[in-house]
């Protein structure tokens, strides 16, 4: 009986991975063959976010779209080390400071003026190397049992005050976090910012990852306030309606109050022209107002292309007042990055 | 004397041709590495641009989470495997096969499950909230060695067990005659035999601390992985990214000296068909022993599968359930059995070398295999990249170089114990059967394999879980439009989408957990048959 067993077991064991074999045989020719049929995009944006408006994409126009996806980051580290043989056409990506780290490197393709003129001039880029498809815009997430909105300041300049001890949370390794930063200094200079950023330390903030792990610790209580994107709030709330945080957004066109964008490029300036044809057809389906309306309501972000309004829960992107900079500028990264090691806010 | 004479026998070309092809894989990370480091020229400038005093304390805090979480692991094992193999523990099957589940629980998931536990409104939020302590209060350095123990250890119990099995009783129950407690018979009876065994556990786990990043940036401690993640993630700076890395290989190599230092030369596991091997009983301290068990079922298993499901049923209204979780499931499985099976085969040449013909190459390979298993996935992933694009783009961006990745990474687990179950094997008992005329395959198939099955089926059952919940590699390398199981769990975490992220982290769990528990049962029927 245990030698029966014995056999079934292995032999269950030794065949299984073959008799899988032909669904990873056809995934292996479709790799090779497959490139002029479909458009690979890459995706720094998860599949719960953006993956309807590609299956909508596809029915659409009959197209067929694989996608892979990551962090934004890591696709950038991938998209950089693939050089010219990325197979990918698209790449979608959460912030603009990735964006411009593949426009410094060369990595990106033009895109033509009637693709990237829908958007406001603040949202792309200059250069027309990308284009911002949603709006994200910066806030002060507060937990509202143990603060109010008449005690926030009018200014994300006045968190050194000593008041905030020990109360605030941020994620100095997070690229919407060093965006704003490198917002302030663009709008402030590089002094005013890193006593900014020394008041802030001074003031002994938490430490997080990333934007979640702030929300969710502010709705726990562990900390009273941290500096987030404005959208990962909403997400908490439909979970658990109950959810003790709320939003504040900075009046007045402060630096707190700047508006970053998640976009699109082509990441391969070699890319053949039918796959370049497919590619620019899949950013204008992202700018048009199907996909537009499910970015404001589903995901709570800002559309970018006029005429489309955002959630009901949300502020007017107009009434942010974003400060008036360039967000190409956001891709001073390395600036950012020496400063916040200077001020051993990382490594 | 006998081993000098063994280590001048050459080995047969085709072994050594096809060991030095599975060095050259796992060797390839650090090619691509030191190619990143030194091109472009600007080397001395990153070195001093990154290292500064704070990147020294990270380091130290590195090697100090390894050598906790290691040490606190070795020990649990050593008891567990002590109690497990105890003829009158309660339920001691059950509870073989529970202590190994806990593996099958990604690092992440149970750190995200513990900071959920903890914090107000959770499971035990009450409990620290009466406690005094404030929200949040469950993170840092201690924390992160608390998760990774709870969750790794099972890297250093399987070989441990499989080494306490092996032991000789006789020194046992000379000391127990001779009037010894049965602590001090097991500290000098018993654990000199298991040092090897011991060796290799701790430095799988301390090797894991090292590289892990998604628990510990999840829990604020700020490792020598996170200045890596910096490099590649904030800055995309692939010179700083390889220097850094380049850096952990030292601290990985240091660790494995350590390793070599503390393996010593004196006591090999000797096992074999000859010794008795050891029974013992707990007697009335059995029910004890079974409540530690208990504790670290719950907090290890229990704990997690509750707050997953409780997840699952907070948000099953909004939530499109099991759609879309066949797809993930199939891949995650085949990728598991294709990488399982493809190292612990990769694994085995390696491991006849280092028993049959133990030289230099043998050794180096040994250590390369460690040094995978040390580094980030990140930067395995990104070295095959490097070297796939150059040597077989045509492969590129398939499984088959998915699967390589995960070579590099995990070869380090099915080497110890093949080269254990090799290691048993009696020569003699081959050279008798090759004078009557066997030939090699028969006798490998009736001679070798009996013995050394235990050991296959240890390594396979290591590389299928690890696989199964690897992240960052698996992210990079897939092919588009591909889901795992891990990826997907990934997906939701990320986002915050804890509801919708609990149903493919059950799956996975399970997945795994059916698969130790078929395997280590079969063990057990064929070690009383």
């Amino acid at each position: 009986m245990f030698h029966h067993l014995n056999k079934i077991i292995c032999s269950l064991a030794v065949m299984l991975p073959f008799l899988m074999l032909p669904q990873s045989a056809t995934a292996l020719s479709a790799d090779a063959q497959g490139q002029d049929e479909e458009i690979i995009i890459y995706s720094g944006r998860k599949e719960s976010l953006i993956g309807p408006v590609i299956a909508q994409y596809m029915e659409a126009t009959g197209n067929k779209v694989k996608v892979k996806y990551g962090s934004t980051s890591g696709m950038t580290a991938l998209l950089l080390e693939e050089g010219d043989a990325t197979p990918a056409s698209v790449f979608v990506a959460q912030d603009a400071g990735a964006l411009g780290a593949l426009a410094k490197k060369n990595r990106l393709h033009k895109l033509p003026e009637s693709l990237t003129g829908r958007v406001d001039a603040r949202f792309r880029s200059p250069s027309d190397h990308w284009v911002g498809v949603t709006g994200r815009a910066r806030a002060v997430v507060y937990n509202v049992n143990r603060t109010s909105p008449s005690q926030m300041p009018t200014s994300i300049r006045e968190f050194t005050d000593p008041k905030w001890k020990g109360r605030i949370g941020w994620a100095p390794g997070n690229g919407s976090f060093q965006a704003f930063v490198t917002g302030m200094r663009e709008r402030d200079g590089d002094e005013a910012t890193e006593a900014w950023l020394r008041g802030i330390i001074a003031n002994e903030p938490v430490v997080y990852p990333k934007n979640t792990a702030i929300v969710r610790a502010v709705g726990a209580g562990e900390v009273d306030l941290g500096f987030v994107n404005h959208y990962y709030l909403y997400r908490f709330l439909k979970e658990d309606p109950d959810f003790p945080a709320r939003n504040h957004f900075m009046p007045g066109g402060d630096p707190g109050s700047l508006v970053n964008v998640a976009g699109v490029c082509i990441p391969n300036p070699e890319l053949d022209d039918a796959r370049k044809a497919k590619a620019m057809e899949f950013m204008e389906f992202l700018l048009a107002k199907d996909a537009q309306d499910y970015f404001a309501t589903k995901t709570y972000e800002y559309p970018l292309v006029d005429g489309i309004q955002p959630s009901v829960e949300m502020i007017g992107l107009e009434k942010i007042q974003t400060p008036d900079m360039d967000l190409s500028n956001l891709d001073d990264l390395e600036g950012t990055l020496v400063m916040l090691r200077k001020v051993k806010a990382l490594p | 004397m006998q081993t000098n004479r063994r280590s001048r026998v050459q080995a047969p070309a085709p072994l050594l041709i096809v060991c030095s092809l599975i060095g050259l894989l796992v060797l390839s990370p650090l090619v691509y590495l030191f190619i990143r480091a030194f091109e472009g020229g600007g080397f001395a400038e990153t070195v001093s641009a990154i290292f500064g005093t704070d990147t020294l304390v990270y380091g130290l805090r590195s090697l100090g989470l390894a050598a906790v979480v290691a040490v606190a692991s070795v020990s649990l094992s050593i008891m567990l495997a002590c109690f497990t193999l105890a003829d009158d523990l309660p339920f001691r099957r059950l509870c073989t096969i529970l202590a190994v589940c806990p593996l099958a629980v990604p690092c992440y998931v149970g750190a995200a499950v513990y900071i959920g536990v903890f914090s107000p409104g959770g499971l035990l939020g009450g409990v620290t909230a009466s406690l005094g302590l404030s929200p949040g209060w469950f993170s840092g350095f201690w924390a992160s060695a608390f998760v990774l123990t709870m969750f790794v250890y099972p890297l250093a119990y399987l070989p441990i067990r499989a080494g306490l099995r092996r032991v000789d009783r006789s020194p046992y129950e000379a000391a127990r005659m001779l009037g010894r407690s049965r602590l001090m018979a097991i500290r000098f009876g018993v654990l000199p035999q298991l040092r090897s065994s011991i060796v290799s556990g701790g430095l799988l786990v301390g090797l894991y601390a090292l590289g892990e990043f998604g628990a510990v940036s999840l829990l604020r401690c700020n490792t020598f992985t996170r200045v890596i993640y910096i490099q590649y993630e904030s800055a995309f700076d692939r010179t700083g990214a390889a220097v850094s890395s380049l850096a952990l290989v030292g601290l990985i190599a240091l660790v494995l000296l350590l390793g070599r230092w503390m393996r010593g030369t004196s006591y090999q596991d000797r096992g074999g068909r000859g010794v008795s091997p050891l029974k013992w009983n707990i007697g009335h301290w059995r029910w004890g022993a079974f409540l530690v068990c208990l504790c670290l079922v719950v907090l290890a298993i229990v704990i997690p599968l509750l707050s997953l499901f409780s997840w699952w049923g907070r948000g099953s209204g909004s939530i499109d359930a099991s759609s879309g979780l066949v797809d993930p499931l199939v891949n995650s499985l085949f990728l598991a059995l294709m990488a399982g099976v493809i190292v612990v085969v990769l694994s085995i040449p390696i491991a006849l070398l280092a028993t049959r013909y133990p030289s230099r190459l043998s050794g180096m390979i040994d250590r390369m295999s460690h040094i995978g298993f040390g580094l980030p996935g990140l930067v395995i992933g990104l070295s095959l990249v490097f070297v796939a694009l150059r040597l077989v783009p045509a492969m590129y961006q398939s499984w088959f170089i998915l699967i390589l990745g995960y070579c590099v990474l995990f070869l380090a687990l099915a080497i110890g114990p093949v080269r254990a179950g090799f290691e048993q094997a009696s020569r003699t008992v081959d050279e008798a059967a090759r004078t009557l005329g066997a030939g090699w395959w028969r006798r490998f198939r009736c001679l070798l394999l009996p013995v050394v099955r235990p050991g296959l089926f240890g390594a396979f059952l290591l590389v299928f879980i690890s696989t199964s919940k690897e992240l960052p590699c698996t992210l990079l390398l897939s092919p588009a439009g591909t889901h795992t199981l891990s990826t997907r769990v990934w997906q939701y975490t990320d986002e915050a989408m804890y509801a919708e992220a609990s149903l493919p982290a059950l799956a996975l769990i399970f997945l795994s957990g059916v698969l130790v528990a078929i395997l280590t049962w079969r063990e057990e029927l064929l070690e009383k048959s």
